[in-house]
């Protein structure tokens, strides 16, 4: 089964300042760059970059400090990990479930395959 | 702030001029060109124009910056004023950049400094950074410039020139791949919450990720006329397989992985905006799409 459907851009640009910062681009307590240095940064029109840093705050990823910025929160890491977690569990591993199913993949077979995955590692 | 009320125009006769109506009903004998257009176009916003070709876009792109100016002072309003022909004060404060640019002999810098004392908040410096990445020459004339090449200047005028409304009729056109990114940072970097920006096109995916609102012409109306959050809010984008999802579509295309489709969203998530697909939805059957606004 194929079903693509992409999130809002703006929402797009939370997750890759996510991505950034657990890449370590943005170290937590650091500030990130301005609104406009990243919408000119990524070509995106500044108010979708506003509503993806309001968006950061108000999931408690980054802080923003009146006059100086925005600010990479101190837990911000744990945060983004277990909201990922959250939506991995909720829509990823369901649509792989699916697939596996409608395929006749058991759970055992599953089960193998994640743990000869995790030895390789 | 511009803001266009009932305007309709076409020719009164076959070879008149194009003029804008008092009246709607003036129309019985003529050739109709737009109808009926109301539109707000506010500060802090990028909006994007698109239609087919003849649809109007460029003919309406004159009349909110008085190219088109006979009873313009009845229908469009910038700023809470008439528009006028003649009022320096309220022309100053729009820089349209036509799509075919005039062809002046006079030096890139040298029209800079012409133009600053026609606009009072012109940018030199701003000026000069739009120049320097778009890689254009100061002393070349601009008759001897390549057509991308004329766009890049006058891209960097209006820019340059701190107008509160900027209106780019297909600024795409002519550009390269990397004068296209330089614009798109351009249009980021010089946006304020006091300027408008009105960019038409008809390579919206070119622009589209610097858009606040979307407008699009068909028979000679505003036939679509909303943000890009409520868009994205209202309407779901999706690609898919299943022959049950074509079933709920409002508006189905065939794709190489089975059909784009545009479904109401129900996810409570915003979807990312398909322009393409938005486009021939809206043209096929606009009501089917506006009533989910």
């Amino acid at each position: 089964m194929i079903f693509k459907e992409r999130q809002s851009i703006y929402l797009q640009i939370a997750d890759r300042i996510s991505d950034e910062i657990l890449a370590g681009t943005y170290a937590p307590g650091a500030r990130v760059p301005s609104v406009r240095e990243y919408a000119v940064m990524i070509e995106v029109n500044l108010n979708t970059v506003m509503r993806s840093y309001d968006t950061l705050q108000s999931w408690g990823i980054l802080d923003m400090k009146r006059g100086l910025g925005y600010f990479v929160a101190d837990d911000a890491v744990p945060t983004i990990l277990a909201r990922r977690r959250e939506a991995f569990i909720s829509t990823q591993a369901a649509e792989f479930f699916e697939t596996a199913r409608s395929l006749g993949v058991t759970p055992d077979e599953l089960a193998k395959m994640y743990k000869n995955y995790l030895n390789e590692q | 702030m511009i803001e266009v009320k009932d305007l309709s125009l076409g020719y009164s006769n076959p070879g008149n001029a194009l003029q804008i109506f008092e009246h709607s009903d003036d129309f019985d004998t003529s050739e109709i060109v737009l109808r009926d257009i109301s539109l707000k176009f506010e500060p802090g916003k990028v909006y994007g124009l698109i239609g087919r070709n003849g649809a109007g876009k460029t003919t309406l792109l004159k009349c909110i910056s008085s190219l088109i100016w006979k009873n313009a002072h009845k229908k469009v309003f910038i700023d809470g004023k008439p528009m006028s022909n003649g009022n320096p004060s309220i022309l100053s404060r729009i820089f349209f950049v036509t799509d075919t640019t005039p062809l002046i002999h006079i030096r890139v810098d040298r029209y800079a400094k012409k133009l600053s004392q026609f606009y009072p908040d012109f940018s030199m410096d701003c000026f000069n950074e739009c120049v320097e990445m778009f890689h254009l020459n100061y002393g070349e004339y601009i008759d001897n410039l390549s057509l991308g090449q004329k766009k890049m200047a006058f891209l960097s005028y209006a820019f340059a020139s701190n107008a509160s409304h900027i209106i780019l009729d297909e600024p795409t056109n002519g550009l390269d791949i990397t004068s296209m990114r330089t614009l798109r940072k351009l249009i980021a970097s010089n946006m304020t919450d006091d300027k408008t920006m009105i960019i038409s096109t008809h390579h919206i995916n070119e622009i589209s990720s610097l858009l606040d609102h979307i407008i699009i012409l068909n028979n000679k109306k505003a036939v679509f006329d909303h943000s890009v959050i409520e868009t994205g809010r209202a309407l779901s984008f999706v690609e898919s397989d299943k022959e049950t999802d074509k079933n709920n579509a409002l508006y189905s295309m065939s794709s190489a992985y089975g059909n784009r489709m545009i479904l109401p969203n129900t996810s409570g998530i915003d979807s990312e905006i398909d322009y393409e697909l938005l486009f021939e939805a809206v043209l096929d059957d606009n009501s089917k799409i506006d009533r989910l606004f």
